[in-house]
């Protein structure tokens, strides 16, 4: 089942290459994503929470005198973040559908590409298919920024592909030490994870083997001082670009640090969380305060995705139920969110030309259907109560607060300032005088999108077991194994 | 504005009947975190909380119902405090010195130049150090043979010179 989920994006790129009507595509990629989807939701509905480990194996041997395996498979965390990855491209495709106007053949095919790259990091159980899912991934992904782009989009598109392929170089050097490790200890060689896992490492190589798979996972993040990619990137992307940046590849990073660095060194874990808190405040706090004096709305909102990362990084390292539970909660509620933000700017950015804050105004006047669905995000945002980023920013304040009280208390901090940016932003671009002649409001695809996120969020903030019940039983599993 | 104010009244009477149900709601997604004070205490606070407001709404009465005391009067005499209660102890303007101005928007600017020239600046550099490197280094490169015959009879005489010193 999951190496159907793996293969049909790619199928679907081949069909769209095939394609004879540059039209047509587009209904094309919506079906095929919107398959994508349906099979996730099947996977999820077939899932067994209850049971721990991982579930819909599926193995293969491959490059046998490496020992190398295909062997994908979900547990309570990749199954949430695999929805995500899928529900995220499906909301890209509508948001590129008019945005998009030149090439849009390659554009899909390319969008298609990214989405099995996606899937493939998010399910893949041995480290080398791991590996070689989160380079190609850099591929698609930096052309849609470098053709599709703005102004600066070369220098972005290249930016962003060196900055995350220098930092992978260290997972890769990571990944060999520790296979070649295990290979000496165990007298076999493996790059299956549940395997590696089981074995015990001394902590100054611990120590070693953390930092390198901590900058590969940071920049990607980002965490702060690795950030500066992310501005440049996001404010140069296409709307789809932006929306699949922030909504599925930024949780990568995050994924990473659970899914290997705190199963395979947890002693090193616990001994730099110190570390990765101080990193985690400034990152809240110092890009909060960034982009409240930012003039381009793409770029307040692609900071505000650097400081909410910033809870998820803290919760994660704070090893405790209700800080990694708020993490990944934050992380799959960041993801609609962003993207949601992403597609607002993309809509207004259509119709008006200009991302500058000073020159909107008076939107809600003249769009009183896209000012109450941005007004809801905003507040998403924002993180209040009946909206899923409570959930996440809450839970996670209390795992910073009980790891460390100042932790809690900046964090609760940031989020005071994350108010005070994106209420100004609002404020600015739906409210005072307006300084547009001619707003059209949401036409239907746009509404449908954007509100079936909003009723997401929502449904989210009231009933958040409804995705947390999915990996209630992985979180005790991986603190047991962290032995806290 | 009536409307709003008859809805938020409402609530302030009787949300505190939500308590056992908001609890319920929130403690479902969220582990139970509770301070307890004891239970004196507790009496102590509410009766002290009662007593205040009550004795609010009777200096309002007196003033502004029963007509017993002129505010005029109380504001012409007690001028400085009038005015500084008058404008909200100038929490506002104090607020918007300091946090908006100052934390927010001078420590933004500060940051946002910080974020653009000297971490992007290190980024860029990098890039930029790479770059200058192997631009110097082509120089090397001329493609003429007896060059790199130099190169290779210099590099020959450093070889033996170090390999004769050790």
């Amino acid at each position: 089942m999951l190496s159907v989920i793996l293969l049909l994006p790619l199928i679907g790129a081949l069909l769209v290459t095939l394609c004879r009507s540059e039209e047509r595509v587009r209904w094309i990629a919506l079906f095929v994503t919107g398959l994508e989807l349906l099979l996730t939701l099947y996977v999820m509905f077939n899932f067994d929470p209850t049971k721990g480990g991982f579930q819909f194996v599926d193995y293969g041997h491959w490059i046998a005198d490496l020992s190398v395996m295909y062997k994908v498979g979900v547990d309570g965390l990749s199954v949430v973040m695999l929805f995500m990855t899928t529900l995220v491209t499906f909301i890209a495709v509508p948001s590129a559908w008019n945005y998009v106007k030149e090439k849009r053949k390659l554009f899909y095919a390319l969008l298609l590409l990214l989405e099995t790259a996606m899937v493939g990091v998010f399910i893949s159980l041995d480290l080398l298919l791991f590996y070689i899912f989160w380079e190609v991934m850099l591929i698609p992904m930096a052309l849609i920024i470098g053709i599709w782009g703005g102004e600066r989009r070369i220098y972005s598109a290249l930016k962003f592909f060196i900055y995350t392929f220098a930092g992978s170089i260290f997972l890769l050097i990571g990944m060999v030490v520790l296979v070649i490790l295990y290979g000496s200890v165990t007298g076999n060689y493996t790059f299956d994870i549940t395997e590696l896992t089981k074995l015990p490492i001394p902590l100054d190589i611990q120590k070693w083997l953390f930092w390198a798979f901590f900058i590969a996972f940071a920049v990607k993040v980002p965490v702060w001082p690795f950030h500066t990619w992310l501005p440049d990137a996001h404010v140069e992307a296409p709307t789809p670009g932006s929306v699949i940046l922030a909504g599925v590849l930024l949780k990568m990073g995050t994924y990473g640090f659970l899914r290997f660095s705190l199963p395979l060194f947890p002693e090193a874990f616990k001994l730099y969380a110190p570390v990765v808190f101080a990193l985690g405040i400034v990152a809240i706090i110092y890009t909060a305060l960034v982009a409240l004096v930012q003039e381009d709305v793409k770029k307040i909102v692609a900071y505000s995705s650097v400081s909410h990362m910033g809870f998820v990084m803290i919760g994660m390292f704070s090893l405790n139920v209700q800080g990694i539970e708020g993490a990944i909660f934050q992380m799959l509620n960041h993801g609609l969110v962003s993207a949601a933000l992403f597609f607002v700017v993309g809509i207004i950015y259509e119709r008006i030309h200009t991302r500058n804050v000073s020159r909107m105004g008076g939107l809600s006047e003249l769009a009183p259907k896209l000012a109450t669905l941005a007004m809801v995000f905003t507040m998403a945002s924002v993180g209040l109560p009946g909206t899923s980023s409570f959930i996440g920013e809450f839970l996670t304040i209390l795992g910073g607060l009980k790891a460390a009280k100042w932790v809690g208390v900046l964090m609760a901090m940031g989020v005071i300032f994350g108010a005070a940016y994106m209420l100004y932003m609002y404020r600015n671009v739906f409210f005072l005088k307006p300084k547009v002649a001619e707003f059209s409001d949401l036409d239907l695809r746009e509404f449908a999108t954007l509100a079936f996120i909003a009723v997401l969020v929502v449904w989210w903030g009231f009933f958040p077991e409804t995705v947390m019940g999915y990996f209630h039983s992985y979180v005790s599993e991986i603190l047991k194994v962290a032995g806290v | 504005m009536t409307v709003p104010l008859v809805v938020l009244a409402l609530f302030s009477i009787l949300a505190g009947f939500l308590g056992g149900w908001f609890e319920r709601f929130v403690g479902r997604s969220v582990p139970n975190v509770s301070t307890e004070l004891s239970h004196s205490s507790e009496v102590v606070l509410v009766a002290l909380s009662i007593l205040l407001s009550l004795s609010g709404l009777l200096l309002a009465a007196c003033i502004y119902l029963w007509r017993k005391f002129s505010p005029e009067r109380i504001a012409s005499s007690f001028g400085f405090l009038y005015r500084l209660v008058y404008n909200k102890y100038y929490f506002d303007e104090i607020y918007n010195f300091v946090f908006v101005r100052g934390v927010g928007f001078v420590t933004g600017g500060i940051l946002s130049f910080f974020d653009r020239y000297v971490i992007d600046g290190v980024v860029n550099g990098l890039a930029a150090a790479a770059k200058g490197s192997s631009e110097l280094l082509r120089l090397t490169q001329t493609g003429v043979v007896n060059t790199y015959v130099a190169y290779f009879v210099v590099g020959m005489v450093l070889f033996t010179v170090i390999i004769w010193l050790y």
